[in-house]
């Protein structure tokens, strides 16, 4: 009979079930943000004597809005987080979106499902050349990504203005058309959602791009010596970034009849939009896959957004709104930066108190000795 | 020649007896008389003294022409001694290809020699053609030391006179037309000049209406921030967050004016924003460690609702017509020349932009040589600071209003293609000049005014975007990294 050793008892025994544990961790620190979003959402919303959403067309409208949050955080992430600042996105989708309808005008009507299906692909497509260019010129003159992009922002921008033949805002198509409705229905953003979510698990969580674009994001140097192209990643992240702006600047047409050419830069600003979803993405990303965490970013920023909107009775207006929104960003990026710094303090505060709790701060012992 | 002109400097004497003066002056008339005697002495020993510098310049060229010439036979006849010697050799040695290879290493070290013994020809020639016309210089030099000590007074002799004579003594414009960083840096200088004639010519054919109040007043926006923010740009940091500062300050500017009709308090707290804005960049930069580019690309976002917020119950539209054209174009001038000698100083000619120059050479380097980036990451945002308040002020004085859709929202990013179009390069380091800064911002101005005086406004952005690139490729041809940036 073979002898097994009774298990022993400790204040360090872990329950047997870690498994669990770790996924019940993970869920509690992914949904934290979200909860908490939609609770100060709830709150500010009740304070002011409305719903957090009025209607059930208003929360497809709310969901539209994650939906396109969503695409325009990844398109911005995907160079982002291997420390590729690209300002020129906004205009890449605006050039992208306003060849498409220069293409289709005339030819497919924007009220027939073929019409939006073409809009839709096509500029994905234009989305996907323009970004490619971007990232040619950056490859090809090896400068820092922020400073090609700006020129390449003010190349897009003009070459829109170009082609249009004037900046400011353009009508694009009529107004009522098939068009307007197809971002408003359930059964298409919740179609577009799923169909983005796979497609970005597959390019991101399980592909060799994805593996390879893991290893440079960590250290650019490794990866490379280890035989990773990244000239090849680079590529396939102005790709896909130029695709997902593409599709971005299409959820944000189809809704309205016109389009907004900016020049002087003025597109730089659909960049600047996301970076809350963005950093709180980054700070849940260690507690779940990348996908799911900037969703729920997403969802936390535009829960908190619609919140703040509805608060209105509380005197919270739009730039009070915009304000608490930026010292948010700040707040959560000096949490990023320094929180192993904060922990470390956190660490000592807690030793020095338990110190003096068990009579051993040693200035106390000190002045006793005296 | 040099020995005596030496020792006329140090020997008083000699110096008298070289301009034939009197040593004797027993009092201060008699020093006067002696200074004029000596003034007269020296006017007519320079003009005899030219005539003997080009007789002995003349000369020096026909002994340069001479050795030429003596090194180009010696060429030609060791060259002749090499061919006779090889071509006495049979046919088999001839096709050998170890002695083809030792005949053309022996044709090319002559040659070689031959190259160099032209070349320190050449540089003997140029130094003795300084030394012949510092001749001069050292005259004037002696006269100057003459009569100070004349007067009672000590003197190293040095006056304008001398440093022309100097000047004119080294200035070889051979050589300096050669020098390639030289044409390097004036590029951007005169690419401007040239786009400024273009301009005019333009406006001469398309009857455009030249407007250069209008090409100036919008260069100084730009300009004046760009000054300041090469403080910043030249640590290869950005500064995202200028244009909405501007923005602000020159926001308060106004609504102090507004309350207090009081210009000199607006002016103040401009500048005094300005700066606090810069430091809190600073300390969120250098204190909490945070990404420069992202936590200014924030600090836009935090402005610009702070400017919503200030400007709420005037729908973001503020206007004080009485603050329209105050001090005129003469104040603008002003204010921008003494920044920019103010910023030219502090980054020339102080620790302040050596420092910089270093940390955006090599951050880690400059920290472990005992700088520190902290101290160095206020100064320059406080100085950037400057340069806010300031284009904020100039903006209020000249519009008396404050819009967002203005020119100062979109002077940020401006201020970035500004730098590298004046030829700055984007990581800093030596290589930073606030010239870059000026020449940048109304390079901007003028290519607008350039398309819209050919009637082709809409391809300004488009012209500008590429510029921009080609610029930028070409300040940073030495600097590119062999991995992606």
């Amino acid at each position: 009979m073979n002898y097994t050793q009774p298990k022993q008892i400790t204040v360090n025994t872990r329950m047997p079930n870690r498994k669990l544990q770790r996924i019940a961790k993970n869920t509690g620190m992914t949904l934290i943000w979200p909860v908490i979003c939609l609770v100060v959402g709830f709150i500010l919303s009740a304070a002011s004597g409305k719903d957090l959403f009025q209607s059930v067309n208003n929360f497809w409208v709310f969901m539209s809005t994650v939906l396109t949050t969503f695409v325009a955080m990844w398109a911005l992430n995907t160079n982002l987080n291997s420390g590729r600042m690209d300002f020129s996105l906004g205009a890449t989708g605006i050039l992208a979106a306003l060849l498409s309808s220069k293409v289709l005008g005339g030819v497919v009507s924007f009220n027939t499902m073929t019409g939006v299906a073409s809009f839709f692909l096509l500029t994905v497509l234009f989305g996907m050349i323009i970004g490619l260019i971007g990232g040619i010129v950056y490859i090809l003159t090896r400068l820092p990504a922020i400073v090609t992009s700006l020129g390449m922002c003010l190349v897009f921008e003009g070459i829109a203005a170009v082609v249009e033949g004037k900046s400011g805002q353009i009508q694009y198509r009529p107004s009522g058309m098939l068009a307007a409705k197809f971002t408003s229905q359930p059964v298409n953003i919740i179609l577009i959602l799923v169909i983005i979510i796979f497609l970005m698990s597959l390019i991101i969580c399980y592909s060799r791009f994805g593996y390879n674009k893991n290893a440079l994001v960590y250290n650019q140097k490794i990866a490379c010596d280890t035989g990773i192209k990244e000239i090849t990643s680079c590529i396939v992240c102005y790709l896909l970034a130029g695709g997902l702006i593409g599709l971005y600047e299409v959820l944000q047409d189809l809704s309205s009849t016109y389009m907004t050419i900016n020049v002087d830069l003025g597109s730089a600003s659909t960049v600047f939009r996301n970076f809350l979803p963005i950093f709180i993405g980054s700070m849940m990303m260690r507690y779940s896959n990348q996908l799911i965490s900037s969703f729920f970013a997403c969802l936390a920023t535009t829960l908190l957004t619609r919140g703040l909107d509805n608060a209105g009775a509380l005197g919270i207006t739009s730039p009070i709104s915009s304000l608490i929104t930026s010292i948010m960003i700040l707040g959560v990026l000096t949490y990023m930066v320094d929180k192993q710094a904060f922990i470390n303090w956190v660490k000592m505060r807690r030793y020095v108190w338990k110190q003096k709790r068990l009579g051993l701060d040693k200035n106390k012992v000190k002045k006793e000795k005296r | 020649m040099e020995n005596v002109l030496n020792n006329i400097i140090t020997d008083i004497d000699l110096a008298d007896a070289y301009l034939g003066a009197d040593t004797a002056c027993a009092d201060a008339v008699g020093a006067e008389n002696f200074s004029a005697k000596l003034k007269q002495l020296h006017k007519e020993k320079n003009v005899r003294l030219s005539a003997e510098i080009s007789e002995q310049l003349k000369e020096r060229k026909a002994r340069l022409k001479r050795d030429a010439e003596e090194l180009d036979a010696q060429l030609a006849s060791s060259l002749k001694a090499i061919e006779e010697k090889y071509s006495a050799l049979s046919v088999e040695e001839r096709a050998d290809k170890q002695r083809q290879k030792e005949y053309k290493d022996e044709v090319s070290g002559v040659k070689t020699v031959h190259l160099r013994s032209m070349r320190k020809l050449n540089n003997d020639y140029d130094q003795d053609v300084v030394t012949i016309k510092s001749q001069q210089a050292l005259l004037c030099q002696a006269k100057n030391k003459r009569i100070a000590q004349a007067k009672g007074r000590k003197s190293d002799g040095q006056s304008l006179a001398t440093v022309y004579y100097g000047v004119k003594a080294t200035f070889n414009p051979k050589k300096t037309l050669k020098n390639k960083n030289l044409w390097k840096s004036l590029t951007p200088l005169l690419v401007l000049v040239a786009l400024f004639v273009a301009y005019v010519i333009t406006c001469s054919i398309t009857g455009y209406n030249m407007n250069i109040d209008n090409i100036i007043i919008s260069g100084i926006y730009v300009a004046i921030v760009a000054v300041g923010a090469v403080f910043i740009y030249s640590q290869g940091a950005f500064d995202m967050s200028l244009g909405n500062a501007t923005l602000v300050c020159a926001a308060v500017g106004i609504m102090t004016y507004a309350s207090t009709g009081n210009i000199f308090l607006s002016f103040v707290l401009c500048v005094f924003l300005g700066i606090v804005l810069g430091v809190v960049n600073a300390i969120l930069a250098n204190c909490l460690r945070l990404p420069v580019m992202v936590m200014t690309l924030t600090m836009q976002s935090v402005l610009s609702a702070v400017y919503a917020n200030i400007t709420a119950d005037k729908g973001g539209y503020i206007e004080v017509t009485a603050m329209r054209g105050i001090g005129g174009m003469a104040v603008k001038w002003v204010i921008l020349i003494a920044f920019i000698v103010f910023c030219v100083v502090l980054f020339n000619y102080t620790k302040i932009g050596r420092r910089n120059k270093m940390i955006g050479a090599n951050a880690t380097c400059a920290r472990f040589s005992g700088i520190s980036l902290m101290k160095a990451g206020i100064i320059s945002f406080a100085v950037s600071g400057i340069g806010l308040g300031l284009c904020g002020f100039l903006y209020i004085t000249q519009m008396g209003s404050v819009n967002t859709g203005t020119a100062l929202t979109s002077v940020g990013l401006n201020v970035i293609i500004a730098i590298n179009l004046g030829g700055m390069p984007t990581s800093g380091g030596p290589k930073s000049r606030i010239a870059a800064a000026i020449i940048g911002g109304f390079f901007c101005t003028i290519l607008d005014e350039m398309f819209a005086a050919m009637g082709l406004d809409i391809y300004r952005y488009l012209a500008k975007g590429i510029i921009f690139l080609i610029a930028v490729c070409l300040t940073s041809l030495g600097d590119r990294p062999k991995r992606l940036a």
